[in-house]
């Protein structure tokens, strides 16, 4: 018998399908990886690649998860949970895993157009799928402070432009922070895709241990933070 | 019990006391914004921070961990389901919650309820009543030995509302302790073996719905015959009565009746508020 996360994540599964969240973010990919096939002529497009897989995978991260729980609040369908034996931390990694796996696969598919299987696989999913987790983990944090979706989007932009657009502007070259970039919170998976898909020399200790330390403490204040304003509200 | 929700500036519940029997069906009767819904809502604890005392099965209700809610089954006042899913599909989705799963085969929940041909169908395509009756049967479909329903007969057909009201007398012979809110006292007055008033989050008076009635109303009948003419006679001795049968005998009788009082008549009087009244 399947046990009991095993079980949320599948309905995780079915419920992001049958909200068509999978079919938009396979949609969006298609469509992104059809552009990018067609310009792959052109010249080198590992930064244009890497811009949009900071900012694809996190937007499916960041806010589908938000709205699996808006949707959720709006026919009060958490308060029926609330009453059940469910567990919180099964709730919250069944929903940040399925997004991340769907986030992760969609940055897959992007690379797959342009480079072909030239490309690191494992690192490169490892570090998307970890900014698909830590945009998720910030997204359920972010949706603690609004009480309807529309109010999310918009607190959301000078979040959600701190959390990707920093450390790819840094990426790009458009300005220097020396080691300050240390703690932006997807430093890490960025220079692990870097390394992925251009080959970057990188600092694997620093990107690992930026890993390892974000999505744990991510996944504190986001967990805290929801239990108090969400579950015992 | 006393709370006040943050921000309020006065408590929701201002001292509630009451108990309720195993194996009995209790009744909260009141208009909507007496505290009702708040009053259960701590008893399942979604809300916290209440003052008081809470003994659930002589056990402090801050002391039962998670497996106070294996025990206990949530019928909600609206419907809250995933619309996208099916109705089998939503009970299953919550049975995954509940260490044992389901205790019950949904095709048999969804027969007792008449939605066994809507099963398979997607909950956007559900009447507020069919949603209705699936709250029902999710709230027992583990199992639970207390069952708190909030207003269980709203949105729903007089068919389907004496339906539910039969299902919660069966679970009541089954054993089970269950807690009802409501402002509808045919609810109330069908089902509640005791039923308190609450108005403004005060219990006014607690009772059985026969002592309640019969103790605000008149102890005798009334007799409309089809003439015109209509008497009341006390209940006392009525058969040896030499007026009634007298009266009976002057022409063919249209209508005779108790006076005692209805449980809204019985409301009313003792609390000086309609249970419509917001």
């Amino acid at each position: 018998m399947m046990n009991s996360f095993g079980s949320q994540l599948k309905w995780q599964f079915v419920l992001l399908q049958k909200n068509s969240i999978i079919t938009i973010s396979i949609v969006v990919t298609l469509m992104y990886g059809l552009v990018l096939y067609f310009l792959r002529d052109i010249g080198s497009l590992d930064k244009l690649l890497v811009a949009l897989v900071l900012n694809d995978p996190s937007v499916i991260g960041y806010f589908f998860i938000a709205l699996a729980i808006y949707i959720e609040m709006k026919h009060q369908i958490l308060q029926a949970i609330f009453v059940t034996p469910f567990n919180l931390h099964h709730l919250f990694l069944s929903k940040v895993i399925s997004v991340s796996l769907i986030g992760m696969v969609c940055s897959l598919g992007l690379a797959f157009s342009v480079k072909g299987f030239d490309f690191n696989i494992a690192w490169y999913a490892v570090g998307s799928l970890s900014i698909c987790i830590l945009s998720s983990l910030l997204g359920l944090y972010m949706l603690t402070f609004s009480n309807e979706f529309l109010k999310f989007a918009m607190t959301s932009i000078p979040v959600f432009l701190a959390f990707v657009n920093l450390p790819l502007l840094q990426y790009l070259g458009v300005f220097e922070m020396g080691v300050v970039k240390c703690i932006f919170p997807i430093q890490g998976s960025l220079d692990l895709i870097d390394y992925s898909v251009s080959g970057t020399a990188i600092n694997f200790g620093f990107a690992i241990a930026s890993i390892v330390v974000f999505i744990p403490l991510f996944y504190w204040l986001a967990y805290r933070r929801f239990l108090r304003k969400i579950v015992h509200q | 019990m006393v709370f006040q929700y943050p921000g309020n500036e006065g408590p929701t519940l201002k001292g509630l006391d009451f108990s309720i029997a195993k194996g009995e069906i209790f009744g909260f009767l009141g208009p909507s914004g007496a505290g009702k819904s708040t009053a259960q809502k701590v008893l399942y604890k979604i809300l916290e921070g209440y003052k008081g005392q809470v003994n659930i099965d002589g056990k402090n209700l801050s002391e039962w961990n998670n497996s106070y809610f294996e025990r206990i089954g949530v019928g909600f006042e609206l419907p809250n389901h995933y619309l996208k899913l099916s109705g089998k599909e939503n009970l299953e989705l919550f049975a995954a919650f509940y260490p044992n799963g389901k205790k019950h085969y949904s095709t048999e929940l969804f027969e007792m309820v008449d939605l066994a041909d809507a099963m398979d169908k997607p909950v956007e395509t559900y009447s507020k009543g069919m949603k209705m009756r699936l709250n029902f049967i999710r709230a027992i479909q583990h199992d639970p030995d207390i069952l708190f329903f909030d207003e269980p007969t709203s949105g729903l057909d007089p068919v389907n509302a004496h339906k539910i009201k039969q299902h919660i007398l069966d679970l009541k012979n089954q054993g089970k302790t269950i807690f009802v809110t409501t402002h509808s006292m045919e609810t109330a007055d069908g089902i509640c073996d005791r039923v308190s008033f609450i108005v403004d989050g005060k219990l006014v008076l607690t009772d059985t719905p026969r002592n309640l009635k019969s103790s605000y109303g008149k102890e005798a009948v009334k007799v409309d015959l089809k003439n015109g003419q209509t008497e009341e006679f006390p209940l006392k001795d009525l058969g040896a009565n030499p007026q009634f049968l007298e009266f009976l005998k002057q022409d063919e009788v249209k209508r005779i009746h108790t006076l005692e009082a209805t449980l809204e008549e019985v409301f009313i009087r003792v609390t000086g508020k309609s249970l419509g009244d917001e």
